[in-house]
């Protein structure tokens, strides 16, 4: 029973990208090969990121880059690993965590599989298996930079190889537990308090949690083991962080520390099946708490038809977790990136000013002012295409298409609502934190101005850029709605194009550097590509979906 | 009201509809019935503007839906054969949002709603979520939205699929009253006890085919509609 439900949960994985959903024909060899290419560029580029900060530290361990040739020590590879144990389990849970709750609980089949003869377990078992896999997918990332830096720089070992792979799939299930209790645990809030929004509100505490933790608590392990590596060992020994110390030496050869988390591992994911398979059927059909409001008519208030769909578009996207986590975790970023930055004005303001004006030893190079503007606009363009708001926002109508299709509303304006809820949730927080930095920096009104517009630019050509992929081809047949959200490869590439467009417009970073007086020019330049290009996808988007 | 003019629509090699003609005069409740993938809900697709179609045109109240949909859909309500509402808003919110779509002011969409959510005893559950709704309810919000806006054409698809009989019988009741009020309405049904009782005129679909249409008289002549349906069939 196990594997027929596994192949139906694979099955509706893999049907987007075998399946051309708007043909309903299989894909060609070429168009999975451009898919294998795209992700392959993607978890590259990804990899090669996580192993710089690795070399970094691997650097630092074996005593910095002025001991050249000096391997990293034996005592410290334990280490080591717990460090890169800690960015696995943060990818592992940006994968998986915030999810589960739907992926388990929320599909639409669950009546038509609890009226089967089979077991809970085997139901949530099947359904953890998209769990599990997006957690590999993320954690692969980090977990092979990982093991390819410790080789690089303290030679090959067969053993911590070996060793280190079974350390990192015991990992993705101690992830997968972790993700189990979080969903088990929105699960209940929402069976027994019967609301959504709750559970919103806890998924959003959660993430931002998540967030500070692992962004604050990285940033501290990580001075933690530069400063004093032996200290870092004590504390990592004495502390919760035991978990990852025993991750890092199981994986460094150390079998007493290997068997601890394998023990940790087993007892987290026995608990976690207990846990849900004790509770499933309660709460999938359970909506206790829930008191039936009765209507009492009242004058409603009218909107325009544009209006409507605006406040439609808006409901949706805060009403429901999923899509709230996943699509617009940058709108968090970008307020509380501006909120950090306003708290350390002095501080960043000395530090720009120091690198202005570098003094000492070393091959320091003084940076130009004119490169501020240009950097932070990269930077939120990334931001910016990693908010992919609409992305989704056709997929999500799933089923429910047929109700704008029926109503007498132009299509350009229902997209372009698509595209303001995007503007609004995307596009002002990073106007937003461009204008917080233009005056933190001091980068003057002109340039601090038309970053602002730059950004609502951009903003408008990640959204058009993903309308239009989403018009292309929507993820409309979904069981589960984080499907058109999570498994959707339209949001990927939107994800994707992020990392193209930074490139290829920070190439003005060293342009303004050695040519100052091109920062205006530059930034105008980038508004009106950006806001030409989403004129263009946005008249593609329409055409398309006409066709839909 | 409506005029269907060879209308053809292809899925990849296979003709779903061919060549289909069909006229729907104000006040007829027009029967549309066929077997599974005959063509109905293609058809009502694509008077709906869901679908496009490949050759011919059909015209709402005057209008091309090719040259002029938005115009079609404003006098014109659809309702599919499985309601997938959003599940997010609660009934009320949906009908509002239905009812500001089509500028129904204020006070009509407060006075349909009570008409209508009283008549479908679905009134006092307008506060709940969708998503607690069931099939039945869903069903009867969904021919709510669709009455609110006063549209001059309904097109059903199976609507009494999941209502209960009073509920069926109401909205028989109410096909009834605009039919007479000087409105139409196209649905597909299955139930032919349904359509002989209710439908001024029956169109039968064959394998894409209108293959015969008229009056209930015309199509039925001295036998029961579901004899003359099977006979055709064969």
């Amino acid at each position: 029973m196990l594997k027929v439900l596994l192949k139906k949960q694979m099955y509706e994985m893999l049907s987007g990208i075998l399946t051309n959903r708007r043909t309903g024909k299989r894909r060609s060899a070429g168009a999975l090969a451009g898919f294998a290419i795209l992700f392959a560029f993607a978890g590259i580029s990804m990899s090669f990121g996580f192993g710089a900060l690795y070399l970094l530290t691997a650097t630092t361990l074996a005593g910095g880059p002025d001991v050249p040739g000096q391997l990293l020590p034996v005592e410290y590879g334990g280490l080591y690993f717990a460090f890169t144990g800690i960015i696995t389990l943060m990818l592992g849970i940006i994968g998986g965590m915030f999810t589960t709750y739907s992926i388990l609980y929320m599909p639409r089949d669950n009546e038509l599989l609890l009226s089967m003869p089979v077991k809970p377990s085997v139901i949530l078992a099947s359904r953890m298996l998209s769990v599990y896999l997006m957690i590999v997918i993320y954690t692969v990332l980090s977990y092979v930079p990982a093991v390819a830096v410790f080789f690089i720089s303290s030679g090959f070992r067969t053993d911590v190889l070996l060793m280190s792979l079974v350390m990192y799939i015991a990992m993705t299930f101690f992830v997968l537990a972790l993700s189990c209790f979080l969903g088990w645990l929105l699960a209940l809030i929402a069976a027994k308090l019967g609301s959504k929004k709750v559970v919103t509100v806890v998924s959003v505490l959660v993430t931002a949690f998540a967030y500070y933790f692992f962004y604050f608590g990285r940033n501290q392990v990580m001075k933690l083991i530069t400063d004093d590596p032996a200290n870092a060992v004590r504390v990592f020994r004495t502390t919760p962080l035991l978990v990852f110390f025993s991750y890092g030496e199981g994986s460094g050869g150390s079998w007493l520390y290997f068997l601890i988390f394998l023990g940790i591992v087993a007892a987290s994911m026995s608990l976690a099946m207990l846990l849900l398979s004790g509770s499933f059927i309660a709460l999938v059909t359970t909506r206790k708490g829930r008191k039936k409001k009765v209507y009492v008519a009242r004058t409603a208030r009218t909107n325009s038809a544009l209006g409507a769909l605006f406040r439609r578009e808006i409901k949706r996207f805060v009403t429901d977790p999923g899509y709230f986590i996943n699509s617009g975790f940058g709108s968090i970023v970008f307020i509380v990136a501006a909120v950090i930055a306003a708290f350390n004005t002095p501080g960043l303001r000395s530090l720009i000013a120091s690198m202005q004006n570098p003094a000492g030893e070393g091959p320091s190079v003084a940076i130009s002012p004119a490169m501020l503007p240009v950097t932070v606009l990269s930077a939120t363009a990334l931001v910016l295409f990693w908010t992919p708001i609409s992305a989704s926002s056709v997929s999500l109508e799933g089923n429910r298409l047929w109700i704008l299709k029926t109503m007498p509303v132009s299509t350009t304006g229902i997209l372009a609502m698509k595209l303001a809820v995007h503007e609004l949730f995307a596009g002002i927080p990073a106007a937003i934190f461009v204008t917080a930095a233009g005056i933190i920096l001091e980068m003057g009104v002109l340039p601090t101005v038309l970053l602002c517009v730059a950004a609502l630019s951009f903003a408008a050509l990640a959204g058009s850029f993903g309308l239009m992929l989403e018009t292309h081809n929507p993820k409309l047949d979904w069981t589960d709605e984080n499907v058109a959200i999570k498994q959707n490869y339209n949001v990927l590439f939107v994800m994707l194009a992020g990392f193209g467009i930074t490139t290829l417009f920070g190439a003005f970073i060293p342009i303004c550097m050695f040519f100052p007086v091109v920062l205006i020019p530059a930034l105008v330049f980038q508004a009106a590509v950006a806001a030409g290009l989403s004129v263009l996808f946005f008249r593609i988007s329409a055409r398309l979906w006409e066709t839909l | 009201m409506l005029k269907i003019e060879n209308l053809t629509k292809y899925y990849g090699d296979k003709a779903a509809v061919k060549d289909l003609n069909l006229s729907i005069a104000p006040g007829e409740i027009y029967g549309f019935i066929g077997h599974n993938g005959a063509g109905k809900t293609t058809t009502l697709k694509s008077i709906a503007g869901i679908l496009k179609f490949d050759s011919g045109d059909i015209y709402v109240d005057g209008h091309s839906v090719k040259a002029d949909p938005i115009a079609c859909k404003k006098v014109m309500a659809y309702i599919p054969d499985n309601p997938d509402l959003y599940e997010y808003m609660s009934g009320i919110r949906f009908l509002n949002f239905v009812a500001d779509v089509y500028g129904v002011d204020a006070a009509r969409r407060g006075e349909l709603i009570q008409r209508y959510g009283d008549a479908l005893e679905l009134t006092d559950s307008l506060a709940q979520n969708i998503s607690e709704y069931s099939h039945g309810m869903k069903q009867k919000l969904a021919i709510i939205s669709a009455l609110i806006h006063e549209p001059k054409l309904i097109l059903m698809d199976e609507p009494f699929v999941g209502l209960d009989p009073v509920a069926s019988h109401t909205v028989k009741r109410l096909m009834r009253e605009m039919c007479d009020d000087g409105g139409a309405i196209f649905f597909s049904t299955h139930v032919l006890e349904v359509a002989e009782k209710l439908c001024d005129k029956v169109a039968i679909i064959k394998n894409g085919e209108l293959i015969r249409s008229g009056t209930m008289e015309e199509v039925r002549g001295d036998e029961s509609l579901e004899s003359v349906f099977l006979e055709l069939q064969e």
